[in-house]
């Protein structure tokens, strides 16, 4: 647009002198002025006052919109709500039974002790009710991991390990080694006593290893038949030691070779190994033996030659108690080179816990759960012979209701079912059964603890939500007094000055230079000295609280009266005739409690801080049930699968200081927006 | 201000004298127990000890209520040179004032009655306070430096992300109670070799004693660290927006030069108090951390004498907690005013 032409239209219209600037401004712009710009707006209209558009807002929603805006804080407000929800809902909506029995004598069965949180299904990967167990031994013949019940455990991983001096029935392989740490004598292994028909003959073979390992060194030893006293030997003699390391002769054509008469050969006797003892005064002499094995030509003679008969070192080492057939030694035996078969697998202790179990069931117990409506018996359609092919017996024992019975299926039945016309029932047989265990111990369903079981077998999420209910009312009331307290004796001593204030503080000084701990111990030795009973210590540290807690308030309020004072609205009400204590409680207080209040909010976490802290240090508590006491309790727990029972409840502990903190301070600064920031 | 000093000194010395007389009055009154000691002989040493002392009285004659609580009786010799000594508290005003006197007399704070019996309390405390206050000065030196300078860095980047995300760590961290952090730091201590789980022997080897400064020096300057952080942002962030600081820029300062000269310092009074009373604090130690770290400091001291109800030793204890409070508020109040003249804390109006 061309603005030359425009001004010169507008003068034209204007009788008045014109008066037209034109510049060039900082950045090169042409700029005009003329005499339009400096006219009043409002000139000669008149002004009232206009409604205002908008509702007009209160101090509380102004502070709630202030509130609101601080996300922090609102994150911190639902949090502690949610706390506190969980503090009234779960210790008051749940039966006080078994598990959920979070007294000090309550609990559930043992088997419960110590579940890990479950939230869901088995088998998810965390959160899940399982733990990892590694190094299990693993039954290479059941194909389970062993002491392990069936269906607790999956993801089972197995692997072979060679382990020194340790043996077991679940391994295979590997030497005894029969060692000889006395320089002088031999050291020995012998086989029970057998007994030798003289019209048989008998065979022998046996593998040595001459494996240095660790302290030991092989030298040599000497094999023979023992009996009594008299040693007859068959490799070495009573001068010399053999170092032949595999061996397989007839006994009696052996006997005959290392120079005896056959008519000496004994009835009865043990085989008898000898060691020598080590050259070297630092090691030990040793044999390992791998397998030794001694069969007769008499049939019935072998069963009982092969049992004493080994074939690897673990097979003899588990036998060594065992007086039939266990070879011993005097000295020193152990275990080489044997090899286990280990396991790592996840365990799910739930199943462990509550899962199916075996056991057998009579007619009658079926008969409860038929009356109870949980199991459906039909004998006429599907037979009543004994039997163990499921699918028949699945159709004969049917579970319609679980809820109504424990019984999950029927694995066998053994005996027939006989038709009694004068009861007109079956009876005659037992059932091999398997029972959901949960069942049994009244649940209505697979139970599942978010938070676990602790070690007294007691839901854990109940016992901290319970203590937090304690902690929270015991916060909420020492808070209530010492906000009480802390308000009248701020109100004196702020209201009145001079040597009231004085004195007052003085005495403030005194209590505030011991240390809280100090005036805790003093009070739970007192709460002991005198017996208190059992809540003693509670008693103590509420005492305690209300001797200190206070001063908080009460210099707050103090600085707030000092402030307030001197104001006009005072003033006018003391013209107006008010005594002190109307002006304290009417005019001034309620003038600053609002920011005192919310600034003392933040004492309720700091008492279940304080109950922790007493706990954590040993001073009492013991047997509370207070949530800081609860995770004292829990506090040794730093390693393996009970580590979630420190776990939890110091992350609660964090959730709940932190968003106290957060809830608090938003408060305070919503109320008190020139305080933002401090503190 | 000396004055002023003078008189804020004799005020602490009034109020600790109250504090103490009273704990001690009250700890007096409880149940006292017998001490346990292999022989009758050394027992009787020990009480006869107290009794020169001037806490005990003892007689040899049948006993009667003359003295007040029978604390024990000890027969020393057999036969005809049988003797029974029976051991009577004095009143607790009495004790009182044998207790006073030892201390302004001969700095003795008594011995010790269940921990280590016998052994003088102080020597006891002083014995632990090299491991405490080692600790604690490794935590100071670490957390002020960080802190101030993480505080400076979120003050002049304020209001961006960094300075945002670091409020709410701040927030978080500050709250995190020290038991939390310090059971965290154990579990996770159980899941690596090279970091003790407890606090080594001194058999140990020094790798493992210096790395077992790890975990309570974490625990000890983290909160300090956020803490002073906070407290440095909130301050310097008000010396900013002051006015002074605009006229130092019109004036021709760089915001360096500004920040460094003007800002920097002012924002310091009332932070630099604190640090002051930070080292008096190192001699204080965590009475938490010292017990489940299991470090032989002060704090683990004090439970130790808790748990034997060894109540001299305890009032030791008690009375060093005290003094190192009242010191640390003296000393905060008077640097307020040799950092910053104007300053005048508890002047009138």
């Amino acid at each position: 647009m061309d603005l030359s032409i425009l001004v010169s239209e507008w003068g034209q219209r204007n009788s008045m002198e014109e008066k037209n600037i034109t510049y060039l401004d900082s950045d090169g712009r042409e700029v005009n002025l003329n005499q339009s710009d400096f006219e009043l707006v409002q000139n000669n209209k008149k002004i009232t006052d206009v409604k205002l558009h908008g509702k007009p807002t209160t101090f509380f929603k102004d502070a709630m919109k202030r509130f609101a805006k601080s996300k922090s804080a609102v994150v911190g407000g639902i949090i502690v709500g949610m706390l506190v929800l969980g503090a009234i809902i779960f210790p008051t909506f749940t039966p006080d039974e078994g598990v959920y029995d979070v007294s000090n004598k309550g609990g559930g069965t043992a088997a419960e002790a110590g579940l890990s949180p479950k939230l869901f299904d088995a088998g998810f990967g965390f959160w899940d009710g399982t733990v990892k167990r590694e190094r299990v031994l693993y039954d290479n013949e059941a194909k389970a991991p062993v002491n392990y019940k069936e269906d607790t455990y999956f993801n089972v991983v197995v692997y072979e390990r060679i382990e020194e001096n340790v043996y077991s029935e679940y391994a295979k392989g590997g030497f005894v080694n029969v060692f000889c740490s006395n320089a002088d004598d031999p050291s020995n292994y012998f086989s029970p006593v057998i007994n030798f028909t003289s019209t048989e003959n008998y065979q022998l073979s046996y593998k040595l290893s001459n494996e240095d390992y660790e302290v030991y060194q092989f030298v040599g030893y000497k094999l023979g038949i023992k009996s009594g006293d008299q040693m007859y030997y068959l490799v070495g003699d009573s001068s010399s030691y053999s170092t032949v390391l595999e061996n397989n002769f007839s006994i009696k054509e052996q006997f005959v070779a290392n120079g005896y008469s056959i008519s000496e050969f004994p009835t009865s006797g043990s085989l008898y190994f000898e060691v020598s003892p080590s050259e070297d005064d630092e090691k030990s002499g040793n044999l390992l033996i791998e397998k030794v094995n001694i069969s007769s030509s008499k049939e019935e003679e072998n069963e009982l030659l092969s049992r004493i008969s080994f074939n690897d070192g673990n097979e003899a080492m588990v036998r060594e108690r065992d007086e039939a057939t266990g070879w011993d030694g005097d000295f020193g035996l152990s275990a080489h080179k044997v090899l286990f078969t280990y396991c790592d697998f996840t365990f799910d202790q739930y199943a462990n816990a509550y899962g199916k179990y075996r056991t057998t069931y009579g007619p009658r117990q079926l008969s409860i759960d038929v009356e109870n409506g949980g199991v459906e018996v039909d004998f006429a359609h599907h037979g009543t012979n004994a039997t163990n092919d499921l699918e028949v017996l699945k159709e004969r024992y049917k579970v319609i209701d679980q809820t109504k019975t424990a019984l999950a299926e029927v694995v066998e039945q053994i005996g027939d079912a006989v038709y009694n016309p004068a009861t007109g029932k079956y009876s005659g047989f037992t059932l091999t059964v398997k029972l959901w265990k949960y069942r049994e111990l009244g649940y209505e369903t697979m139970p599942r603890f978010f938070l676990g079981t602790n070690t007294k077998c007691q839901d854990y999420m109940k016992l901290l939500f319970t203590g937090m209910r304690f902690s929270f009312l015991l916060a909420i009331g020492i808070s209530a007094v010492n906000i009480i307290i802390g308000l009248i004796w701020g109100s004196i001593s702020g209201y009145f000055g001079g040597w009231t204030d004085i004195i007052m503080e003085r005495i403030c000084d005194i209590l505030a230079g011991l240390p809280t701990t100090v005036i805790i111990t003093l009070c739970i030795l007192y709460g002991r000295e005198f017996n208190w009973g059992n809540s003693a210590d509670v008693i103590a540290l509420m005492i305690a609280l209300f001797m200190t807690g206070w001063m908080g308030v009460s210099a707050r309020t103090r600085t707030q009266f000092y402030r307030y004072k001197g104001r006009e609205y005072v003033l006018a009400s003391r013209t107006l005739g008010a005594k002190d204590a109307r002006l304290i409680f009417k005019h001034i207080l309620p003038n600053s409690a609002g920011t005192i209040i919310t600034g003392s909010i933040l004492m309720i976490p700091s008492v279940i801080y304080t109950e922790a802290s007493i706990a954590y240090l040993g001073l009492g508590l013991k047997n509370q049930i207070l949530f800081g006491v609860v995770l004292a309790n829990n506090n040794n727990y730093y390693k393996g699968d009970l580590a979630y029972l420190l776990f939890i409840p110091t992350f609660i502990m964090m959730l709940l200081l932190v968003s106290f903190n957060l809830f608090g301070n938003g408060l305070r600064d919503a109320f008190n927006p020139q305080l933002k920031g401090s503190e | 201000m000396t004055k002023y000093v003078i008189k804020r000194i004799l005020l602490a010395f009034f109020t600790c004298f109250i504090v103490l007389s009273l704990t001690y009055i009250l700890l007096c009154l409880l149940k006292v127990e017998k001490v346990f000691l292999p022989s009758q002989g050394q027992v009787f040493a020990y009480y006869m000890d107290q009794v020169k002392r001037g806490f005990l009285v003892v007689t040899e004659n049948i006993p009667s209520n003359k003295y007040g609580n029978l604390l024990d009786t000890i027969t020393l010799g057999e036969g005809a040179n049988k003797t029974i000594y029976y051991f009577y508290q004095k009143p607790v005003f009495d004790r009182y004032i044998s207790w006073l006197g030892s201390i302004f007399t001969k700095w003795d704070w008594g011995t010790s009655s269940g921990f280590e019996v016998g052994r003088d309390t102080l020597d006891i405390l002083l014995s632990r306070l090299p491991t405490t206050m080692t600790l604690n000065i490794i935590s100071v030196l670490i957390s002020v430096p960080l802190g101030i300078g993480y505080g400076v860095i979120l003050a002049l980047k304020k209001g961006s992300v960094f300075d945002n995300v670091s409020q709410v760590i701040i927030m978080i961290m500050i709250s995190i109670p020290g038991f939390v952090l310090i059971s965290y730091l154990i579990m996770l201590s159980y899941n690596v070799d090279w970091l003790p789980s407890y606090w080594p022997q001194a058999t140990d080897p020094t790798s493992r004693k210096v790395a077992a400064y790890i975990i309570p020096v974490t625990v000890l300057s983290l909160g300090s660290i956020f803490g002073y952080a906070r407290f440095v942002r909130a301050e310097l962030c008000e010396v900013l927006e002051s006015e002074y600081l605009l006229l130092a820029r019109t004036k021709g300062l760089t915001r360096r030069q500004a920040i460094l000269r003007h800002a920097f310092r002012n924002s310091m009074v009332p932070v630099l108090p604190s640090v002051v009373s930070e080292f008096v604090g190192i001699l204080g130690g965590s009475m938490i951390l010292e017990n489940l770290y299991q470090i032989p400091g002060v704090g683990q001291l004090y439970m130790a004498a808790f748990n034997h109800k060894d109540y001299s030793l305890l009032m030791t204890d008690m009375a060093f907690y005290t003094i190192i409070g009242l010191l640390a508020g003296i000393i905060v109040d008077l640097s307020y005013g040799f950092i910053d003249p104007r300053i005048r804390m508890g002047a009138k109006k």
